[in-house]
């Protein structure tokens, strides 16, 4: 494994958010107590994160993409959970759990893709291309549904300068 | 002789090719600014097909391309800069990858905005048929000189599918200024032997570059061995390349545009 054996496994995690999800529906009440599962969830999300911010394991490329999937799972669930407790505050119940119903199932079936792509096992090239699509249609998904704000780059120009200058001095 | 199958799949990449490397920038010699970075060569691209230029062949290839080119300068960045960002802080690593993210996010949806004006738009594939066609008839003449004047090549570098001993040899193509972007094209499996030499000669069409033939270990071919391929097939190749960019396809197109497709 390359996570820690301690760690509860974010699969199992995420899939019991999903079951808590469709109980709020069901039983048309958003448990306040259940939405607290999300802070742990999103502190283990915030490892892998970290451990795939530039790691060397992968191409540095798939590292990115790897890491993009996990942060945008990361942005999807925090933003979930928020649009919950406003639920709870303003008492939509389960108006508030309907709506992010399609977005938490689609992060949750990410969510096992993801952790089959370990630093020790390098993933093929198939399954890093289906998680960079996945990802970036949840995060599509996320962004219409105001879950998460579509990311600005501001020095956007700057990064494009600094990625000619490096071709041209690899050229010369 | 050419099988009409084998036309046009060799036909349909070298426009890809054509476009890529030659309209797509303007037919001129490609510059730095222009190609190298990834976002310039979107830009321009999409401005030559707002603007219907003829000579910009829209294909699904050249975007799927144009995403092989994005991921590629980007990992190379990502690589030189890697070390140094591993050995910074948390923090700034974290907000570093963000950053590549972001960036390669915005690259994909460029790509995808781009994918998407192809998809409904049918400008480029009413002509292809009627180009394939005519085309068939001068490789076929073409393909009867060749035989004519290299009698005794022809059994060791047939230009067919067949010849696989070609193939080999031509996995990738460089020269010494533009590896970065020549890597990006080395021929893929399966490709025929004229389609590389269409895709050397295209590139290399006024001498101005050395052009090399690696092969698959990307070990380079002694200059002999390029000679000596540049000898066999260079006459052919670079005629296919004007057929393909300055004189059959832009031919072909006026009059299509005389005569509207009823």
């Amino acid at each position: 494994m390359a996570y820690s054996k301690t760690e509860p496994s974010l699969v199992e995690l995420t899939r019991e958010l999903f079951g808590d999800l469709s109980d709020f529906i069901c039983e048309r009440k958003i448990d306040e107590e259940k939405v607290k599962k999300y802070d742990q969830v999103l502190s283990v999300l915030e490892g892998r994160k970290e451990c795939w911010a530039m790691n060397t394991a992968l191409p540095p490329i798939d590292s990115i993409k790897i890491y993009g999937a996990y942060s945008t799972v990361y942005g999807t669930l925090y933003g979930i959970a928020k649009n919950l407790d406003l639920g709870i505050k303003r008492k939509e119940n389960p108006k508030a759990a309907k709506e992010v119903y399609s977005i938490l199932q689609n992060a949750v079936d990410l969510i096992p893709k993801l952790e089959k792509v370990t630093k020790e096992k390098k993933a093929p090239a198939q399954i890093i291309s289906e998680i960079f699509d996945a990802s970036r249609s949840l995060r599509r998904q996320a962004i219409n549904k105001q879950i998460i704000q579509a990311g600005e780059l501001p020095d956007r120009k700057k990064l494009i300068i600094e990625l000619g200058e490096h071709i041209e001095s690899n050229l010369n | 002789m050419f099988s009409s199958v084998g036309v046009k799949i060799y036909i349909e990449t070298s426009i890809v090719v054509s476009a890529s490397l030659g309209s797509m920038l303007g037919g001129k010699q490609l510059k730095h600014e222009r190609y190298d970075t990834t976002f310039n060569l979107l830009q321009y691209a999409e401005q030559y097909y707002q603007q219907q230029k003829n000579g910009f062949f829209t294909t699904h290839s050249v975007v799927i391309e144009a995403k092989r080119v994005i991921d590629k300068a980007l990992n190379s960045l990502l690589e030189s800069k890697l070390p140094k960002l591993i050995k910074k802080g948390k923090p700034e690593r974290l907000v570093n990858a963000e950053k590549y993210h972001l960036l390669l996010n915005e690259c994909t949806d460029q790509l995808e905005t781009w994918l998407s004006y192809l998809k409904c738009e049918n400008y480029d594939n009413r002509k292809k048929s009627e180009i394939v066609e005519q085309l068939q008839g001068e490789f076929q003449i073409l393909d009867i000189e060749f035989r004519k004047a290299n009698p005794g090549d022809i059994n060791h570098f047939h230009l067919s599918t067949r010849n696989t001993g070609f193939r080999r040899v031509c996995k990738a193509i460089w020269t010494e200024q533009r590896k970065e972007a020549l890597e990006e094209y080395k021929p893929k499996h399966g490709r025929t032997d004229i389609e590389i030499m269409a895709e050397i000669a295209s590139i290399n069409q006024e001498k101005s570059v050395e052009v090399y033939i690696a092969s698959e270990d990307r070990h380079f071919y002694a200059k002999q061995t390029r000679d000596l391929l540049e000898q066999l097939y260079g006459i052919k190749c670079r005629r296919s390349h004007e057929l393909l960019a300055d004189g059959m396809i832009k031919k072909l197109l006026k009059n299509e545009e005389a005569t509207p497709a009823s």
